[in-house]
């Protein structure tokens, strides 16, 4: 069976993602999160790499300003997405260079 | 080592601000976008949609959505390859989402432009684009339903299965 992605487990801490721990996780370092992801060995992570390290200054603008966040309780259920890399219809080269 | 899109710091910058335009464009156009898991969710890309002079897709679902933002900024601004999904910009989904670019280890860590894929496993269910921080909470774009898209804490719902950077 195909891996789609080698560094993600194929079984996940379920239970570790219970809902009641992840609520108000906020951006601190999730301790579940944190566990999933250091459980995968010889990945190449994008924040571990120096070279990201100046990229969070402030010289992104993007404050939140003008946005105000949806409770999730008024969001109606997320249908995913098609599920299927669909081959490509004719549209080849649409945005390369 | 070089950066998952292989762009320079001042590049990544710029990059991120295109991405965050685009998904903050279709947020405040939502009247106006529609989701569908049909061919037409390529709409942004196909037809070239591009956010700098307003322009966004009429369909789309999370992971096109995703895609035509990441789009903006890597292609027409940068002109690189599919480096999202490995389709040439024609296809993909969160399966090949998860295929290419780099894990972020910390949610503390996330960048604009940064995605959240959700899911119990691979290939997962549902992404959405960060696209700023709130109090210290990564906030995403999600375009998973009719009428999206909506702002949000990307913690949304319990199953975030990897946070993954491409720019």
């Amino acid at each position: 069976m195909r891996r789609y992605a080698p560094n993600v487990p194929e079984t996940l801490p379920l239970a570790a993602c219970a809902p009641s721990r992840v609520r108000g996780a906020g951006g601190e370092r999730a301790g579940w999160y944190v566990r999933l992801m250091t459980a995968s060995e010889d990945v190449r992570y994008a924040d571990d790499d120096p070279e990201y390290a100046t990229d969070a200054a402030a010289e992104i603008d993007v404050e939140g300003a003008g946005l105000v966040a949806e409770d999730p309780q008024n969001v109606p259920a997320d249908l995913g997405d098609s599920r299927t890399a669909e081959p490509p219809t004719g549209t080849a080269a649409a945005g390369e260079a | 080592m070089p950066s998952a899109s292989g762009l320079s710091r001042d590049q990544r910058i710029r990059c991120r601000d295109r991405v965050v335009q685009a998904a903050r464009l279709t947020l405040a156009n939502k009247e106006h976008t529609h989701y569908t898991e049909g061919p037409l969710r390529w709409d942004g890309i196909k037809n070239r949609k591009d956010a700098e002079i307003g322009q966004f897709p009429e369909y789309s679902d999370c992971s096109s959505f995703a895609t035509w933002c990441l789009w903006n900024g890597l292609v027409l601004r940068f002109g690189l390859g599919d480096i999202v999904n490995g389709a040439g910009w024609t296809a993909g989904y969160t399966g090949t989402m998860l295929e290419y670019g780099l894990p972020v280890r910390y949610p503390s860590n996330v960048l604009p432009g940064d995605c959240v894929i959700y899911g119990s496993g691979p290939p997962g269910v549902h992404c959405a684009v960060i696209v700023d921080m709130v109090n210290g909470t990564p906030m995403v774009i999600s375009h998973g339903s009719e009428p999206g898209p909506f702002y949000l804490a990307y913690n949304y719902r319990p199953d975030v299965l990897q946070i993954r950077r491409y720019i």
